[in-house]
């Protein structure tokens, strides 16, 4: 997966390198709050890109970066350093999300009986327009079509990784990629 | 053997465009492309829609707002998970560094936890006023913290004092019985507390304790 | 070989098959392989088994004058058992049969939970939890019932009151609680385990995982730790009045401050970390 460390990242006017960054994550281990913020605002756009993606929704998102960093609190001693801290706080981030849509699922499970894909494209109507952006037509996407083209195609988890979490069998995931990228090809006019 | 015009079926084109086919079909699925236009017509085509999608998401969502504002309440929920902060560096009297164990944090809040050397050495430069001062500090901030949990305990009971004239006599009683039990601790944790407010280890336990209770009455409420 | 083949698919299917046993169909509905399931069994018995065909299937007996009520799709389904006013404390006995990769809600009063490969949500307020083998992740809570979870997943939340916890199989990351019930893991897989009692006793047999990190806690109760010979890692015992029982004559304890023991067996990384008020801490070879 792609989710590596980040080289250098502006906070304010500082420019923090990733050894900065890898002692504030050291210090956060520790009990510092004052370093878990440094960590946060190094990774806290990514965060948010990942959760925003994974639910096409804005204020969701805001509400899932605030679970993700209370739980890397929460988490951070079982972070072992062999690993780079981007990678396991970006795998964390998934995981938040995909608790949060399982349970979004199931609250919603009486109320989708239908096919969801029938209002995806492939008919005239449902084509969007071609110049909205990637994000829009996500959020078109079925969840769980969304879920699996993003870890995918976006984060760059195999299909062994996304069955893993999402409990999914790899078939599975793999034909519901396949049809994410056409219903994203056809919104998309690509 | 694929034929030309047979067609490469959806998996293998999907395959084909983003570099997963497995090693024993690519030659085969490759002499098929060289074969036919039409598929592979269709895999460059989604190979260039992977292509733009991952530079289009190589940078965050265009209008990404700011974050900032967020660390405020993510802080908030940390500290509220800490019972009292949990680091030592305020108010120490001691002329010996604390001696410092890790201990993964429980539930919560991942901390060092420190224990202090009782034997807090009398004749330090500091007063004795200010290590009273020093402790009443500590307390204070127990007492702050433990009202927040004693808060939601408190919603949560009240929830399930409306829900005990529908319940079965056996399960009220095993409610009472675990609460009797969380209480006990809580009640002998904050004799503790009082007695050595500068023990971590301590308000680490009562933090522990709280949030059984809490999970205890959620649990409570869902029966 | 093609007639070998055939043989042990049907055996594998006689396997997964249902059981007449099971009592009679109540439903049947063809299902999405990753469907989410809710189920409400006041009294008697579940039975959940995890199956690879997109279909569930509902068998079992109904309790007298209660009825199965079923709604939903082929993603989602919510069903339960209904009584009258007094159908509620009659036992129903129900099985379901539903897709490995799907997900069940599964809420009861005082009836007993057994699942077999499945994921998802089981809470009963008395009565017993019994889950085994592969799951995606699973969260067990009882108030007072006992709990005995056998499984391997890469999550595992577990909470009971006074009821008898049982963590074993290949569960990697765990968190398990009781207030007063004893709580014993045999789980050699854990990667991160967090073990929480009031006054129960809490038992560790085994050795941890390279690299793991485990915590225990325990306000009253005992803490007893029973290590493989080839067990490694870092421990740090502490208790503020309990005592700290050294079972081993060849630790040499590292300096440390009062009522803590600290010392490291072998040259792992793993850290074990143990917490209490004034339960015993006990540290002893298996």
């Amino acid at each position: 997966m792609n989710a590596g460390a980040p080289g250098s990242v502006r906070i304010g006017t500082a420019e923090l390198s990733s050894a900065a960054i890898a002692d504030a994550v050291r210090r956060a281990r520790q009990g510092d709050v004052d370093a878990f913020e440094i960590v946060y605002r190094a990774h806290a756009a990514r965060i948010y890109a990942l959760c925003r993606r994974m639910t096409g929704d804005d204020l969701q998102a805001r509400d899932l970066v605030q679970d993700v960093f209370v739980r890397a609190w929460e988490r951070l001693t079982t972070f072992r350093e062999q690993s780079a801290f981007s990678t396991w706080l970006h795998r964390l981030g998934v995981n938040v999300v995909l608790e949060h849509l399982r349970s979004r699922k199931r609250e919603d499970s009486r109320h989708t009986d239908a096919n969801e894909w029938l209002a995806v494209p492939g008919s005239p109507a449902a084509r969007l327009d071609t110049r909205m952006d990637l994000d829009k037509a996500l959020a078109r996407l079925p969840a769980g079509a969304r879920t699996v083209f993003l870890l995918h195609d976006i984060e760059g988890y195999s299909h062994d990784e996304i069955a893993q979490m999402t409990g999914i069998a790899p078939g599975t995931a793999r034909a519901q990629l396949w049809r994410a990228r056409r219903a994203l090809m056809g919104m998309l006019d690509a | 053997m694929i034929e030309p015009m047979t067609h490469l079926t959806e998996d293998e084109r999907q395959a084909a465009a983003d570099g997963t086919l497995p090693a024993d079909r690519r030659a085969l699925v490759d002499a098929h492309l060289a074969a036919c236009d039409e598929c592979a017509a269709d895999v460059a085509r989604i190979a260039e829609f992977m292509k733009r999608t991952r530079e289009s998401t190589a940078s965050a969502p265009a209008g990404a707002p700011s974050l900032d504002e967020l660390w405020s309440p993510i802080r908030a929920r940390i500290e509220a998970t800490k019972v009292v902060a949990l680091d030592t560096a305020g108010p120490s009297t001691s002329t010996r560094p604390f001696l410092w164990l890790v201990a993964a944090g429980v539930a919560a809040a991942l901390v060092l936890t420190t224990f202090a050397l009782r034997a807090r050495p009398r004749d330090s430069q500091t007063s004795v006023a200010t290590q009273v001062e020093a402790d009443s500090t500590m307390l204070r901030a127990v007492a702050d913290s433990t009202r927040a949990y004693e808060a939601e305990a408190q919603i949560l009971l009240d929830r399930l004092e409306i829900q005990r004239a529908t319940m079965r006599p056996e399960a009220k009683a095993a409610i009472d019985r675990n609460l009797r039990t969380v209480d006990v601790a809580i009640a002998e944790l904050k004799d503790a507390i009082a007695r050595d407010p500068r023990n971590p280890a301590l308000r680490q336990l009562l933090a522990t304790s709280y949030r059984q209770k809490v999970e205890l009455l959620k649990r409570a409420n869902a029966g | 070989m093609k007639r070998l083949l055939i043989l042990v698919a049907l055996i594998a299917r006689s396997a997964l098959g249902q059981s007449a046993a099971d009592g009679p169909v109540l439903r049947a509905h063809a299902f999405d392989s990753t469907g989410s399931i809710n189920l409400y069994v006041p009294a008697g018995s579940v039975r959940l088994v995890a199956w690879t065909r997109d279909s569930i299937v509902v068998r079992g007996e109904m309790a007298k004058n209660a009825r199965l009520f079923f709604g939903g799709g082929r993603q989602g389904v919510k069903m339960g058992v209904e009584g009258t006013s007094r159908g509620d404390s009659e036992p129903s006995s129900i099985v379901v049969y539903m897709p490995r990769g799907g997900r069940i809600s599964v809420r009861t009063a005082s009836a007993n939970i057994v699942g077999e490969g499945v994921s998802g949500e089981f809470y009963s307020s008395s009565g017993n939890i019994r889950l085994s083998g592969i799951a995606s992740s699973v969260e067990a809570e009882s108030m007072n019932g006992s709990l005995d979870l056998d499984l391997t997943t890469p999550w595992l939340r577990a909470r009971t009151g006074d009821g008898h916890l049982l963590v074993r199989g290949a569960p990697q990351d765990v968190d398990a609680s009781t207030i007063g019930g004893t709580l014993d893991v045999i789980a050699p897989k854990v990667m991160r385990g967090q073990f929480v009692s009031v006054s129960g006793d809490i038992h560790w047999i085994g050795s941890p995982a390279h690299g793991s990190v485990f915590d225990f806690s325990n306000h009253s109760g005992a803490v007893d730790l029973a290590l493989s010979a080839s067990a490694s890692a870092a421990f740090t015992l502490s208790s503020v009045s309990g005592p700290i029982e050294n079972g081993f004559t060849r630790i040499r304890p590292i300096a440390s401050p009062p009522r803590t023991l600290r010392f490291n067996l072998g040259d792992g990384d793993a850290h074990v970390s143990v917490r209490t008020f004034k339960g015993a801490i006990r540290v002893r070879p298996e």
